[in-house]
Formats: C-alpha cells, structure tokens, sequence
C-alpha cells in the first residue's frame, strides 16, 4: 500500500515538474516573441520612411504633410556626443573615487547615496529641474547645453556603475602589483586598470549612448520642442540657425515623436512618427551591436597579443 | 619630462577625482533642495492645505473654491499612478519571474548567449516607441476587444497604461531576478537534488525561498520605474484628471500631468507652484521606494548574519 | 644569469652557517598588526640581512602572510587594518605615518602567490614602474635595464626574441620570474616572495628557486613565505616558523630542521598538522 502512494507521488512530482518547465519555456518564448514583434512591427511600420533621403534630410513640417526629420536627427547626435563628453570624465572621475580611494566615512556614503537617488529619480524630474536650474536660473533657456546637463544627470548613475563594476572586475592582484611597486593609486588606475577594464567599460558606455539617445522625458523642458531650421554653412557661434550653438533649442527624434503625438496638427503623423520611431530604433540597434563587437575586439585584442 | 612626487600624484588623483563625486552629490543635493523648494511654496506662500492637496479629488486650479482657493485636488493622479505602477507589477511579475527562473535553472547558457542580450535590447528602446505602441497598437486593441464586447471606449486608460509599463519594467524586473537567482549558491540547489527533489520543487522550496529579498528588492526597482515613467504613460491614459473610475476610462498620472501641465503655465503662479508640488510628491515616492529597498537589504543581511 | 649547475643545497648550508655577518638590512621589533579588534600577528622581532634567504613557514593562517605585507606596508592597503610597533629599514622605522610608501616600495620589492603581469608587453613590464619613478629614460637606457633585469630573474634566453609580445603569452613560470624581473628593475635591496611557487609546477618551481638563491647571492635580502618545508631547506639560509599568530621559532634553516627546539615546530615539521 505504501509502495504504491510512493510512485503515485513520484508521479505527481514528475507530471508537476514536466508541467513547470513547460509554463517557463513558455514564458521565455513568450517574452521573446514579444521583442521580436515590437521590433519588427517599428521597422516595418515606418519602413517606407526609413530609406526616404527626403524624410532622413528634410525639414520638418507643421501643418502640412511631407515633413522630414533632419534637424532632428542631427540634434539627436549632437546632443548624444555632447552628453558623452561631459558624462564620461565625470562618471570615470566618480567611478574611479568611489573604487580606489572612497574612505569609509560618513562623505563617501553620503556620495553613495546621492548617486543611488539620482538613479532611481524619475528622468522627468531631473528634466523639470534641469529646466529649473539651467534653464532659468542660470539664463541658457531652452538649449542644446541645458539639455546635455541633464542628459548628463540621467546618464551619470548608470556609467558609474557600469566603470566602478569594470574597474573592481580586474583582479586585486593588479591593483597590489602596482602599489608594491612604489606606485601610487592613481598610476595604478590609469595605467594598469583601466586598460584592462576598457572593454567592459566601452561596451557600457556605448549601451548607456543607447539610453541616452532615446531619452526624450528629460528633455522636453530642457532641450526644447522646437527645432530651428539648421544652416551648415552658418558659422557664427550665436545664430540659432548654426547646429553648433550650443545654446540653440533642440528638438530630438524622441521629442519629436512625442511632440507631433500629443499636439496631432500634422496631417501625415502616423507616418511621420512611424518613421521616426524607425529609424530611432534603428539607431538603438545599431549601438546595441556596436557595444558588443567593440567590446569583443577590445577584449581580443588585450589577451591574444 | 620632471615627474611629479608620488605623494602629489596621488593628491591630484584622489582631489580631481574626488571633485568629480562632489559635483554629483552637490547636483543631486541641489535637485532635491530646488524642486522640495518650489514645491513646499503652495503650501508656505501660497497657503494651500496640505491636507485638501493630498486628498482633495477635484483638480482643477483656476477655480476658486468656497474658501477662496484654487481646486487642487492631487488625489486623481496619485491614485492614477498608484494604479498603473501596481496594475503594470502584477501583469509583468510572474512573466518576469518566469523568464528569470528559465534563463537560471532550465536554460543558462542559450540565457546567457541570447535572452540576456535580448532583455538588453528591450531596455533599450525608447519610452516613446513604447507609448507609440502603446497608441497605436494597445489602445486600438483595448477599444475593439470592447466594441466587440459590445461597449464603446476610447481605449486610453489605466488598463493601457498598465500593459504599456508592464512591457517597459519587465526587462528591470527580470535581469534583477536574474542576478538574484543566479546568486543563489549551487550547494543548497544540490542539496535538494540530493535528497531527490525535482528541479521545481528545488526552484519553489530552496532557490525562490532563499533569494526572496533580492526579488522582492527587483520588484521594487521595477516599480519605481513604472511610478516614474512619464512620456508612455501620458501618450497612452488619456489624461483626464478625474478619480479613475474604471481601467478603461481616461485618466491622469503624477507624471502626465506634469509633463503637460509645466510648459502651459507661468512661473510663480499659483497653478505653476501647484504642479512643483506635484513633482516634489514624485521625488518623495521615489525617494521611499529607496527606503524600501534599504530596509530589504538591511533585513537581508541581519538574517543571514 | 646563466643557469649554472650548482647544487642549491650546498650554498645554502655555507651562506647559512654564517648568519651573523652583520649585516641587518631589515628588522622588526615587536611589531603586530590587528584586524579591528582582532590581533592577527602578535609581537614578532627578526632580523634579515643582505645576501640572505630567509624563509616564514607555518601552516596556513600563522600569520607568516600578514607578516610580510608589514614589511613593504601593504597592509595599509587594507581598511581596519594596523600595524604596531617598529620596522627598521637601515635603522629607520618606516612604521610611521611619515613614511614615503613610494620610496620604500620601490627599494623593497614584492612578488606575489599568482603571478601578476599587467596587460602589456613583456618590455613595457618591465620598464612601467622604473619609468614611472623616473629610473630610466632614453631607448639604450630601457633597452639596458631591460636586458639586465631579464638576465638576473633567468627570463632573457626564453624570451629575447619577443619583448615586444604580450606578458601572457608567457608560460605560468615564465610569468612569475617576469615578474621578479620586474621587480629587480628598480633595483630594490629587499625583495619580498608571498609564496611565490604555489602555483606553479615542480619545473618552473625549481627555476623560480634558483632565480631566488642567485638574486641573494647578488647581495639582496630576499625573505620568502612558504608553507612548503622542502623549498625552505633548498633555498632558506635563515627559517622563522609561526603558528597562530607567534613566531615561535627562528634560526639558520638547517638547525631548525635538524633540531628544533619548540613542541609545535617538531609536531609541524612530524606531519601531526599542517
């Protein structure tokens, strides 16, 4: 009697166990097949914009149907390289404090802390106070800078942790290596770490790019919603028609997409915002890719020499 | 080349690096002062009550109430986005956990190679493009699923916003669990095996068990994400500040209303001061929501010594 | 440095017969070091001299380890972590916070348990930290110390053709005498081993001795931690034995392993543990 409840449980167990693993398999398939659809459903949806030379280069229309992407696409870029370049030094300096020399006190965890805030803060209340700060009380007005800052602040806690994870990745050994030989924290960080860190660290940065470039919350009051007609012969620095100004309004593809949603004048916006969806993830895509194969050559190139 | 001291050299380093965490922390705390600033002022200069803020029901700031004050009623969009944050956790926790438990104990190596990459991916894509689905793919299934029912909606509601969440914080959600997972020992998974458990009794009794407060502290991150989205949501719920009734009505969220609201309005009037309110109410959820997760971790680690 | 036949044992039992030849390099005088609240190594006093092996032995968690990271202070390196009492280099207590760490490392150099090359060429190894303390500058100044510091850790004959190669093409072996090489390149007057052969084989152990010995025998003060006894007999003049924490024990290698004096070293050395 009791033998036979014993396979019966074995059974039970088993059927439970084969069911289980079923409900997972689905799952993941599920979740899969979800990315693939949202993926494939934006690149065809705005397919026949994608390859428009008219769409990718012209300049967008308000009311009438036809408009292109241009100054959008630029101002995306430009606005990604520039948040970059002021993102990157800050997030290494903090990243670099925080895993070499942070002391144990009281500054160093308030540092923490304000670093894990940041990250969990909503990207539209670091664009309200970017808007706040830079744009009013510091006079930019809606501009390309404004907008870097904050993009900057949206962009900090995600490279920190990627380059402080980098940096303590390599093995303590080095670290020690160097400073038994009479060389100080700061040698040892730049010359022996972070090259062997540099491919994890490349490969976050590119992904964070990623993020940024399709960030728009953060933007809308910072950055702008409109984007002035751009003139790639004017040089002069303040025209607001010259892309390099950094203190000109820009409009990005994110903000644009959300612009021509919520205002819905143009006669054409589903193709237009299709198409811009488009080519945003295409954009997406493409750093996605790029993070990885930099980081695959990066990381050949340092242990197969 | 004369080399600098050794002793200088670290000085540099660890001042210059060192002021790059300062000028976060002194960013991050010149955030939070600002916006609690403006937002602290329709109660202070303003002499709105915070108590008829916080649950007044009506929204509507330029009308007067019986007592001479404007309608500010913040209840409709602080349970708009409790609503969404919990609705979009229930749909997106058991396909999350699902797919972590599938990429940890059924499948890790095609987890590691392939679904991770793609979760990464699906963090990727922009907000807007999700709330351009959301627009044009969710919201007009809601609406015939419903004409088919026999009901007329427009779609736009907490049911849409939620679903469009859900598919944003399920990659948060599940690249956490993933780690949580993942970090369980392998010795407590063949301790059970050992004693002749199926794979999901191990997972339901030993894995889930013991890396409950890291999921619990996943779900949470999630949630504030979904607390915090603000474009998605505003493209998606319909914006009607108005008690939500029902998941498929119009509603509101801290966020849309925000995002909205600050572009119309003047600064310094009372309706401007009113939404700063709004966002210092935001900033305050998310700062709890980091509460919460220290509180986990802090439990965590007192139970395991 | 060619690699001569002689036999290892024999030098070591001249060199340590004559132990006090007065010339202390290194000494500690009760120095400890604590862990929070916890004393890992109580008060220990030794002596290392110039052109002397000595070998810290005991069983795993003495205290030899901690010892030894005192003696180049890398234990300042670890948070909580104290160090007391006196180190004397050339009659200087470096245990002070005065003390330049940069100097003292560069003139007491440190090879640890894993061999550690950093992710360059086998040149740059060796010439990164002497350039960085401004040793060494011009190409046939590098192209010199680099053959010169190569010779002397037995290195230069296995890879003179491929400097310019990545250090971790190396073998295992080849990576830790790279990085004695590196060490000598600065030209220190003490050398630190932290169980330097535990991860390699008996071959590329037995290369790795010698390279010690021959580095004594060019009047450095080497001092190395090991938990293996033979290796003390064949490269050690001088042994310090500890146990939990106390250096029990101390006194040319080879009386120590013929007779030793202390309850716990004649169980150690009998195999009662270890």
């Amino acid at each position: 009697m009791a033998n036979f409840d014993m396979s019966a449980h074995v059974r039970r167990i088993n059927r439970q166990d084969r069911i289980a693993t079923g409900v997972l398999v689905s799952i993941a398939a599920f979740v899969m097949l979800m990315l693939a659809a949202i993926v494939t459903y934006i690149l065809v949806a705005g397919a026949p914009k994608l390859f428009d030379l008219n769409f990718l280069t012209g300049k967008p229309q308000q009311f009438k149907e036809g408009g292109g992407i241009g100054p959008e696409l630029f101002n995306s870029f430009y606005l990604l390289v520039l948040t970059l370049l002021i993102s990157v030094p800050l997030s290494l300096g903090a990243a670099i404090f925080l895993s070499q020399y942070a002391p144990d006190n009281a500054i160093t965890a308030v540092a923490k802390t304000a670093i894990e805030t940041l990250s969990s803060l909503p990207s539209v209340v670091v664009g309200l106070f970017g808007f706040l700060f830079f744009v009013l009380y510091m006079g930019w007005g809606f501009s390309i800078i404004a907008g870097a800052v904050a993009l900057t602040m949206f962009n900090i806690p995600i490279l920190v942790r990627v380059i402080q994870q980098a940096l303590e990745d390599v093995p303590r050994s080095q670290r020690d290596a160097g400073l038994a030989m009479g060389l100080t924290r700061w040698e040892t960080t730049i010359h022996v770490l972070l090259p062997a860190a540099m491919p994890a660290i490349v490969t976050g940065v590119v992904l964070s790019a990623g993020r940024v470039f399709g960030e728009a919350a953060a933007l809308i009051f910072t950055a702008g919603q409109s984007a002035p007609v751009l003139d790639f012969t004017c040089l002069d620095f303040s025209s607001p028609s010259c892309p390099w100004n950094v203190f000109r309004p820009a409009e990005t593809l994110a903000v644009h997409i959300w612009k021509i949603n919520s205002e819905g004048v143009v006669p054409d916006l589903t193709a237009i915002s299709n198409g811009t969806a488009a080519v945003l993830m295409v954009c997406i895509l493409a750093f996605n890719i790029l993070a990885r194969v930099i980081g695959k050559y990066l990381e050949r190139r340092l242990t197969s020499e | 080349m004369a080399l600098m001291a050794k002793a200088r050299v670290e000085r540099v380093g660890r001042g210059a690096t060192g002021a790059c965490i300062a000028l976060v922390a002194l960013l991050v705390v010149t955030l939070v002062a600002m916006v609690a600033g403006r937002g602290i002022a329709t109660f202070t200069a303003d002499g709105i009550d915070l108590g008829s803020f916080l649950t007044g029901t009506t929204w509507n700031p330029h009308q007067e109430d019986a007592s001479g004050m404007p309608t500010v009623g913040a209840l409709p969009m602080i349970a708009g986005s409790f609503s969404v944050t919990l609705l979009s956790t229930l749909f997106a926790l058991p396909i999350a956990f699902g797919s972590a438990i599938f990429v940890v104990e059924v499948a890790p190596r095609f987890g590691r190679r392939v679904f991770q990459p793609l979760l990464e991916l699906l963090v990727g894509i922009p907000s807007v493009v999700y709330g351009l689905i959301g627009l044009t793919i969710i919201v007009a299934w809601v609406r015939d699923a419903a004409a088919a029912m026999g009901q007329t909606i427009t779609g736009f509601g907490i049911f849409s916003s939620a679903v469009v969440l859900a598919i944003m914080v399920l990659p948060t959600i599940t690249s956490l669990s993933i780690d949580a997972l993942a970090a369980v020992p392998h010795e407590y998974r063949e301790g059970s095996y050992a004693l002749g458990c199926t794979r999901w009794q191990t997972i339901w009794n030993v894995v889930l068990k013991s890396a409950a407060p890291s999921l619990m502290t996943a779900v949470i991150l999630g949630m504030t994400r979904a607390f915090g989205e603000a474009l998605a949501v505003q493209m998606v719920i319909g914006n009607a500040i108005q008690m939500p009734s029902g998941l498929f009505t119009p509603a509101s969220t801290l966020t849309s209303v925000l995002t909205m609201g600050m572009g119309n309005e003047a600064m310094g009037t009372v309706y401007n001061d009113v939404l700063w309110s709004l966002a210092l109410l935001l900033l305050a959820m998310s700062l709890v929501f980091i509460v919460i997760i220290h509180l986990i971790g802090h439990k965590g680690a007192a139970k395991h010594g | 440095m060619s690699r001569e036949n002689e036999s290892v044992g024999a030098c070591a039992l001249q060199v340590g017969d004559s132990r006090s030849d007065g010339g202390t390099l290194l000494s500690t005088r009760d120095l400890t070091v604590c862990y929070g609240s916890n004393e890992a190594l109580h008060p220990t006093s030794l002596d290392f001299a110039a052109g002397q092996v000595t070998a810290l032995i005991g069983p795993s968690g003495c205290g030899k380890s901690t010892f030894l990271r005192c003696l180049n202070l890398m234990n300042r390196e670890i948070p909580k972590c104290k160090i007391g009492g006196e180190a004397l280099y050339h009659g200087r207590n470096i245990n002070t916070r005065k003390e330049n760490l940069f100097e003292l490392r560069k003139s007491i150099g440190m090879v640890f348990q894993q061999p550690t090359p950093f992710r360059k060429s086998i040149r740059d190894n060796i010439l990164f930290a002497p350039k960085r303390h401004g040793l060494v500058s011009g190409k046939e100044d590098c192209d010199a110390l680099v053959e010169q510091s190569l010779r002397a850790g037995a290195l230069w004959d296995e890879v003179r053709d491929k400097l310019d190669e990545s250090a971790y093409t190396l073998s295992g072996g080849q990576q830790q005498r790279l990085c004695i090489a590196r060490t000598l390149a600065m030209h220190p007057d003490v050398v630190l081993f932290d169980e330097p052969c535990s991860a390699l084989d008996p071959i590329s152990t037995f290369t790795v001795e010698e390279t010690i010995r021959s580095i004594a025998e060019s009047g450095i003060c080497a001092i190395i931690v090991t938990h293996n006894m033979e290796q003390a007999t064949r490269v050690s003049d001088n042994t310090a034995f500890f146990y939990v924490g106390d250096m029990v024990e101390t006194g040319p290698t080879k009386r120590l392993f013929s007779q030793p004096e202390d309850k716990r070293l004649q169980d150690y050395l009998t195999g009662r543990f270890g």
